[in-house]
């Protein structure tokens, strides 16, 4: 199959995915008042919005369906295999900070999130792992908290 | 006199070795932005709010904007040396510079594009100085309905940056102004779309959303690929020869001029002002023929109106509240987390910081100047960092961003949602700065529309009736319909004349 086909379906995927956000919008913003007694209601702006979104969403998927979709480009939109593998294990590590965070804090956190990183992406020297990851938790928090006076998390666990 | 007066008091802001410092600091980091491959400057400027967050509004405003003309310059570096630009606004400086690196000229094509960049910025700075204050002053007379069509001006502007992406880049802005209605109403103090979330009561601030949609997709489309070897480079003497001297300093003087002018048209964005500007000096070139060989005037005329446009696209952020670029975006929303509105009030309100700031355009100038000549062979080695870690680094950063303006998990976890959003729209190739301007301009827009149909009892002729208001709706028609028809009038003006028949 082409690859602009595979573009194609996901423009006219994503145009749909809007049309229904945009549908929701309106319903929802119809519900805070689209007019009240002193004029333009709580629900206005996000109706003319929602109508325009849905507007444009609909252009969208008429345009690529009829009309044509966007130009070419090599290889398909969205990666497989050993691509997508990389993109998921990042995806992982990330989604593991916002869960392990306020628990653990943002040092252990972070050290153990850079060690996890710098492993995925195929870093085998100790040293180095060793002196990213406790320069990138330690040492980021230092400058953050003491120097910069920014609060971030100390963890329930470990209490440091 | 005045504007003059203003500077000079702006100046001695400026000079205060505290804003001296973070301006250096946000040159050094602007410059390693625009060297890195990979990293645009909006998502190199949004991962660097956080160390903003401890600092004095001044200071802090100070580095950003040194961070975001120091990578104007840094993409220079990798144009030259690797033939890689750092940005966009850099690839016209491939066309000549890397020929220039190839030949031994290295040195001398980064050290007459700093030049150039220094010359250009300091010129373009005295018309920011000359142009502000009275822009500043006309903007003053707004009421609401002026206000909201200037919004739109400012819509427009970004969406008409997109060219043939219109309409996903119109979806954008809609979804960007739908993120900023969820919180309480501005008007009647209603929650909306907060669906009982506590956390959504405040809505959704700028800095995980940006955090999310420039840094976070911008490491997982990288992260595709397999690991990139690093690029080591050599160097050759900076000081250009005399008739190299002769050759640039009248692309130089082009470029200023170009790079000014084009910096305060909306919609322009910074990679038009050095297509034009290769374009012209080749026109005006003895020998054309040169150009994409080595000639000196294709580096210094694009890297000239670049700086230049870069300063003078401050004027309607700092006069009007509008940004002209992503990058300027990011900045507006950087101007607002440390409670500072870009706009007319601006220089009324706080005049230490408005002329404070186009003060620093100077200074930067000058630290620019002094770090790119002699440092710039460090630079080049700093595209020896292998990916692996600088990968690491941006996420790292990301987090803190995220996770400081409110000491929120709930927000990392936005930052996280937007990084998969932001992937998804960089992958289908839709336009993501519409939304942040949307997010950042859409309760000023709603407040002046309901606002402005409060004053006329529903009547939307308000908005044509004022005449400002009526140029700046006809203006934001103008730039969408040139947007909407460039492609098709690109077309017929290099379409081929049919062959007839009997020729054949």
């Amino acid at each position: 199959m082409a690859t602009g086909a595979h573009m194609n379906k996901a423009w006219k995927v994503a145009g749909a995915a809007f049309l229904a956000f945009s549908v929701f919008v309106v319903a929802e913003a119809l519900r805070y008042g689209f007019l009240d007694e002193y004029g333009p209601g709580p629900g206005f702006f996000a109706v003319l919005v929602g109508i325009l979104m849905g507007i444009m969403s609909l252009a969208l998927v008429i345009k690529v369906t009829f009309i044509g979709g966007p130009e070419e480009k090599s290889g398909s939109v969205f990666p497989r295999g050993e691509e997508a593998s990389r993109v998921l294990l990042v995806l992982g590590g990330i989604i593991g900070v916002v869960f392990l965070l306020q628990p653990l804090g943002f040092r252990v956190t972070m050290f153990v999130f850079l060690i996890y990183m710098l492993v995925s992406l195929g870093v085998r020297n100790v040293w180095i792992i060793a002196t990213m990851s406790l320069g990138g938790s330690f040492g980021t928090y230092h400058v953050f908290y003491h120097w910069l006076k920014m609060p971030l998390p100390i963890g329930y666990l470990l209490g440091f | 006199m005045e504007a003059m007066n203003l500077w000079l008091g702006g100046l001695q802001v400026a000079l205060r070795p505290e804003n001296v410092f973070f301006a250096f600091i946000g040159c050094v980091l602007g410059t390693w932005i625009g060297v890195l491959p990979g990293i645009g400057p909006a998502a190199g400027t949004a991962i660097l709010i956080p160390i903003t967050f401890g600092l004095d509004p001044v200071p802090a405003i100070m580095m950003l904007c040194a961070i975001y003309y120091g990578s104007q310059y840094g993409g220079t570096i990798t144009s030259i040396l690797v033939n890689v630009p750092g940005e966009a606004s850099s690839v016209v400086t491939c066309f000549d510079g890397h020929p220039m690196a190839m030949q031994g000229r290295a040195g001398t094509a980064l050290g007459i594009a700093a030049i150039g960049s220094f010359v250009g910025g300091t010129i373009a700075t005295i018309g920011v100085m000359i142009v502000a204050l009275p822009l500043a002053k006309l903007a003053l007379k707004f009421g609401p309905p002026e206000i909201f069509a200037l919004v739109i001006v400012g819509f427009t502007m970004i969406v008409g940056l997109t060219g043939k992406r219109l309409i996903p880049a119109l979806l954008m802005m809609c979804f960007g102004l739908i993120l900023a209605l969820v919180g309480q109403d501005p008007v009647r103090g209603e929650p909306r779309f907060a669906f009982d979330v506590v956390d959504l009561y405040d809505g959704f601030d700028f800095v995980p959303v940006v955090m999310g949609l420039f840094g976070i997709s911008e490491v997982l489309l990288n992260i595709e690929q397999p690991v990139r070897e690093v690029i080591k480079t050599k160097l050759s003497s900076l000081i250009p020869s005399k008739e190299e001297w002769k050759a640039a300093s009248g692309a130089i003087a082009r470029g200023t001029t170009l790079g000014f002018f084009m910096g305060l048209v909306p919609g322009i964005s910074s990679v038009i002002p050095t297509f034009v500007s290769y374009v012209v000096e080749k026109a005006v070139a003895k020998n054309p023929e040169r150009f994409g060989r080595g000639a000196i005037e294709g580096v210094a005329g694009p890297e000239t109106a670049n700086n230049a446009y870069s300063q003078s696209a401050m004027i309607p952020l700092l006069t009007l509240g509008l940004p002209g670029s992503p990058t300027l975006a990011v900045i507006m929303g950087a101007f607002l987390i440390n409670g500072i509105t870009p706009g007319p009030l601006l220089f009324r309100d706080r005049p230490d910081l408005a002329w404070g700031l186009i003060a620093s355009f100077y200074v930067g100038n000058v630290i620019l100047l002094i770090l790119n000549l002699p440092l710039v062979g460090l630079w080049a080695r700093l595209l020896e960092i292998p990916y692996q870690y600088l990968y690491s680094g941006v996420l790292l950063f990301c987090f803190v961003g995220a996770y400081s303006v409110r000491q929120s998990t709930f927000d990392l976890g936005v930052a996280v949602l937007f990084g998969v959003l932001g992937y998804i729209f960089r992958k289908l190739d839709w336009p993501m700065a519409p939304i942040i301007l949307a997010l950042i301009l859409g309760p000023m827009a709603e407040k002046a529309l309901r606002t402005s149909l409060e004053m006329s009892g529903g009547d939307f002729s308000i908005f044509i009736s004022r005449p400002i208001s009526a140029v700046l709706l006809g203006s934001s028609l103008l730039i969408l319909a040139g947007a909407a028809l460039q492609d098709h009038l690109r077309r017929w003006l290099t379409r081929q004349p049919p062959t007839s028949p009997k020729a054949a």
